[in-house]
């Protein structure tokens, strides 16, 4: 959360040497974080981000305080004015009934202040405030704005002849009960939220959130109620998240804003009151207070600041950075070492808790930036996990040298990507909360983000891949729900030609070094391809994944590789075969096919005719002929004449008999 | 068809191979296969028999003429080709595809933490609330998670590991990681992976990368954290580059730090890309107890560090890109895409 502090105000707690620029530098590399200094109403203003375990340090006390601890380790010098905590001197009882739940509120602090002057704030208060943003409204409203910035702890005010039944009941809502906050909003309570009651069932305040509408202060008014309470954190969270109503009090109250530190609080705004609206006081300070137990003291050895800091911190250093952050330290020496005994102030107890929060409070505020760097020197770890990440990058390498673009689409898709993945959309998992229309479902397919992004390239010859995870529901396994499974997959799509299409495909499987592949036809009942266009590619029994032309869109055409299979069939390295002593026979064969022959097929035929035969390639067509360039080798001698008439002869034989296949020309002999 | 008509259509023939025998493609029509010399072979039948021998021949020193005509041009045309080679104009591309960015970052990022011994990791993207958070030290309902905006997933809860979630960030992978290792050090991880968050605006996207280094062993220190960064500003930005640590908080961490590295531009001085000379990449700090526990590593034996950025963010902080809106990585348009 970002806190914006000016400097002079700054100033009223701490007295220092250090110039707000020299301020801005040292809390940010020791403490709370000063993103800029910027300028409002002449005067400089810091800009800083405090971390959500430290509500203490969310106010200008608190930033003074950090700031006592900080700067006189960068050699300035700081001064913390301590609040004051004068009793108030007043004997009349308060006139309110007051029934409180202490399990629902640690504290209640409050005090009647008669006869004020309602007006507008003077310009300093009204300076101050919109220094840090907010709006100035009247003396009553902006005092306990002004003293929450102050101090830290929100304060409220009610109107006190408003309060008709003179009777304040804590208590949790019950589902269904109603307010209207002060800004005029009606509340539909979901039930458990604490409110206070006048006991005839109206409710009156939402506490440590907003006031409502019914009791603030409004222009009438003559005497109030200041009012300082402490409800249990986590029903604020619950409260405030639940309605929506994000106050700077619940933001801060939600945090577990210290109890103690009411009293200084109700205390200031009193003073204030009297100050500025001309109030005078009307009652002694209530206060029901059921403090949380004390801050628990924790013991370490000076060898566990050595642990995580790599150096030593000498003690009486280390005890003065912890006491000027409000701890209580005691250091004991035995055999030479130090142990610390260290117990927080109340307003850290929260995030003070173990030796690691206290080591790094010494080692913050003596400064990252001064201990040395270095890299580890500890062992190499040896066993990895073997998931191959270099082959996943040599693919990607390989694609995009050969022409094809990269892309990283979003893994959630729209309810119409999702479906056109050859997959039911309810065989999608779905978010709960999407952000947009186009990411509900997680992705159980590559193809159709990819088609997409070419539909968003127009005008271009485009091939475009990702590899990337789908997701798949996984059933229950011994009763207990299971991830989704992640699968890793490769996928191209392009609007080139099926041929360029499967160019890129057998380039891969060579270059992954993949033997014994091929494209089996085979149709889906729901597929992303287009009937009679589509094939599986297998390796031996090994699915690798699918290849076709989309249904979607009748130009593209693509595949869809799994990379475990990828991996599980690619080689690293060849299997070396002796370099043949024999230059090959080569020849071309051509055959008329029948119209709707699988090429595929026809050429393992061929090449399985023999082990004489090297290779098979079509080498052209023309129509439904088409030309086999043939390679013929016998790697230990040269082939005879008769041997090549005889293969030729086999495998003219082979087509015409399997593939009803008709030579074109005559067969040479001899 | 007799001799002297076979002469004539010689002459003929040789006028038009004077005037076209620099034309590319002059061999082919004179001297190919079915080119005019060739042809002259086909009237051979037309003549008598006794003229027969004399006209192949005549055929015949007429081709060795052409060809030799021919030998001479290609030697002379080798000539001038020597002479004279237009430098300046445009080459014949092959095709250009490209890496997405996102890759080349994670490619340039991993072999850089490589060299360190640290080893690559893959975790779910879709995980259970308590290795996203709860095994984090951060209890349901806890105001930290607030700083995660989270995808939240339709599927039963987990009986032990609660709702479903998209993984807000890559620190899943550090209590799994330990229960790899069965609670054994040493560790040193790193996890890059894709995140989720419910937030889209000039520096966020719904969906985008971290890249999470743990390291766990006896005796690692604040130092070695440092020592790490550093490396890592050195080699990712150049020697010029620092890195700062400053203080933080993460339920995750004890201490907790925010990671800066020194603007590439002013080296640190400040100016118009960085304002205070450096630039605020993501967080640190040394691994909670808490932490340690979860993963079966008992903290009073071994300590560790981790850090977690986003990959977009270190990445467009490069000099040269200065991105200031990192939505167009995930528009796929590909004008934007084949510029990196």
């Amino acid at each position: 959360m970002n806190i914006l502090i000016p400097d002079s105000w700054l100033r009223d707690y701490l007295k220092t040497d250090a110039t707000p620029e020299e301020i801005a530098r040292d809390l940010s590399l020791s403490g709370p974080s000063v993103e800029r200094i910027i300028e409002v109403e002449g005067e400089p203003v810091y800009d800083i981000e405090v971390t959500a375990n430290r509500v203490d340090a969310m106010s200008i006390y608190g930033i003074a305080r950090e700031a006592g601890a900080i700067l006189p380790e960068y050699g300035f010098e700081a001064k913390l004015e301590p609040l004051d905590t004068t009793e108030l001197d007043f004997d009349r009882p308060l006139e309110i009934a007051i029934e409180n739940d202490p399990k629902l509120c640690k504290r209640i602090l409050t005090v009647k202040l008669e006869n004020v002057n309602l007006a507008d704030s003077p310009d300093w208060l009204k300076r101050r405030l919109l220094q840090v943003d907010q709006r100035p409204l009247n003396n009553a409203i902006d005092i306990t704005n002004y003293v929450m910035w102050e101090i830290g702890h929100p304060v409220h005010v009610f109107d006190y002849d408003r309060l008709t039944e003179k009777k304040i009941v804590v208590r949790q809502a019950e589902a269904g009960e109603k307010l209207v906050t002060l800004d005029d909003k009606v509340h539909e309570l979901k039930g458990g939220e604490v409110i206070f009651e006048d006991g005839k069932g109206t409710i009156i305040d939402l506490p440590g959130i907003m006031g409502t509408a019914n009791t603030v202060v409004n222009n009438d008014t003559n005497n109030v109620l200041l009012w300082i309470e402490s409800v249990d954190s986590r029903l604020i969270r619950q409260a405030s998240m639940g309605l929506a109503i994000r106050s700077q009090a619940a933001v801060l109250n939600e945090k577990q804003v210290d109890p103690h530190l009411g009293k200084p609080a109700i205390l200031r705004a009193v003073q204030l009151f009297k100050e500025i609206a001309g109030a005078s006081i009307g009652s002694q300070l209530f206060d029901d207070f059921h403090p949380p137990e004390a801050p628990e003291t924790t013991g370490f050895g000076d060898q566990e600041i050595t642990r995580y800091l790599g150096i030593e911190i000498e003690p009486h250093r280390a005890k003065r950075m912890l006491s000027n952050l409000g701890c209580q330290v005691e250091i004991e020496q035995t055999d030479g070492r130090n142990f610390y005994r260290v117990t927080p102030p109340t307003y850290r107890s929260q995030d003070l808790k173990i030796a690691a929060d206290y080591i790094e409070e010494i080692a913050r505020i003596y400064g990252y930036h001064k201990l040395p760097s270095k890299v580890m020197e500890t062992a190499i770890p040896i066993e990895a996990p073997t998931e191959d990440f270099a082959l996943e990058y040599k693919i990607k390498t390989w694609l995009s040298g050969w022409g094809a673009n990269e892309i990283y689409t979003y893994s959630m898709v729209s309810k119409d990507l999702a479906m056109t993945s050859g997959h039911n959309l309810e065989d999608h998992l779905e978010l709960l909360n999407p952000l947009t229309d186009d990411g509900v479902y997680l992705k159980r397919s590559l193809i159709p983000s990819l088609a997409q992004v070419i539909g968003q390239n127009p005008g271009q010859e485009l091939s475009v891949f990702e590899l990337q995870n789908v997701y798949l529901a996984r059933d229950n396994k011994d009763d207990e729900p299971q991830l989704p499974l992640e699968e890793l997959h490769l996928s191209l799509v392009t609007n080139q030609t099926f041929g360029h299409l499967k160019g890129l495909l057998e380039a891969l499987l060579i270059k992954l070094r993949v033997e014994d592949w091929k494209v089996s036809p085979q149709d889906w009942n729901r597929s992303l391809y287009l009937t009679g266009s589509s094939g599986r590619i297998m390796a031996g029994d090994l699915v690798l994944g699918t290849i076709g032309r989309l249904k979607e869109n009748a130009d593209l055409y693509g595949f869809d590789l799994s990379v475990k299979a990828l991996t599980e069939v690619s080689r690293n390295h060849p299997r070396f075969t002796r370099m043949p002593s024999t230059p090959p026979v080569i020849e071309d064969l051509t055959f008329k096919l029948p119209e709707k022959t699988h090429l595929g097929p026809v050429m393992e035929t061929i090449k399985s005719q023999s082990e004489l035969i090297d290779a098979v390639a079509l080498n052209d067509r023309y129509g439904q002929n088409y030309t086999f360039r043939i390679s013929y080798r016998n790697p230990d001698k040269s082939l005879s004449t008769d041997e090549l008439s005889g293969l030729r002869k086999q495998v003219v034989e082979s087509v015409e008999s399997e593939y009803d296949g008709e030579l074109i020309g005559e067969l040479t002999t001899g | 068809m007799d001799l002297n008509q076979l002469k004539s259509r010689i002459e003929e023939i040789r006028q038009a191979f004077d005037q076209a025998k620099n034309e590319p493609g002059a061999e082919t029509v004179f001297m190919g296969k079915k080119g005019r010399v060739n042809e002259l072979t086909q009237l051979i039948p037309e003549l008598s028999a006794e003229e027969r021998a004399e006209a192949g021949k005549m055929i015949n020193s007429f081709k060795e003429e052409i060809q030799n005509a021919l030998s001479q041009q290609k030697a002379y045309s080798k000539i001038s080709d020597q002479d004279w080679l237009d430098v300046t104009r445009p080459g014949e591309m092959p095709p250009l595809g490209n890496l997405h960015p996102i890759t080349q970052a994670i490619e340039e990022i991993q072999r850089i933490f490589e060299k360190i011994g640290f080893y690559r990791v893959r975790y779910p993207e879709v995980d259970w609330d308590y290795y996203v958070f709860e095994a984090l030290n951060m209890p349901p309902n806890h105001p930290a998670r607030d700083e995660w905006e989270t995808f939240f997933v339709d599927a039963p809860n987990h009986p032990k590991f609660g709702q479903m979630v998209l993984t807000t960030h890559t620190s899943n992978g550090q209590v799994r990681e330990m229960e790899r290792l069965g609670g054994k050090p040493p560790v040193r991880m790193l996890n890059i992976a894709k995140c989720y968050r419910r937030q889209q605006d000039v520096t966020h996207t719904a969906m985008f990368h971290q890249f999470e280094g743990l390291v766990i062993d006896k005796g690692i220190n604040i130092q070695h954290l440092k020592g790490t960064l550093d490396y890592f500003a050195k080699s990712f930005y150049g020697p010029q580059a620092k890195s700062r640590i400053r203080p933080f908080m993460f339920r995750f961490t004890e201490p907790s730090f925010e990671v800066d590295f020194s603007c590439t531009h002013c080296q640190g001085r400040g100016c118009r890309f960085c304002k205070s000379g450096w630039h605020e990449v993501g967080g640190a700090g040394m691994v909670h107890p808490n932490v340690l526990k979860a993963g079966g590593i008992d903290p009073d034996i071994y300590t560790g560090f981790a850090f977690g950025w986003g990959i977009e963010r270190v990445y467009t902080l490069k000099p040269g890109l200065e991105l200031d809106d990192i939505r167009p990585l995930y528009g796929n348009r590909l004008e934007f895409l084949e510029q990196f």
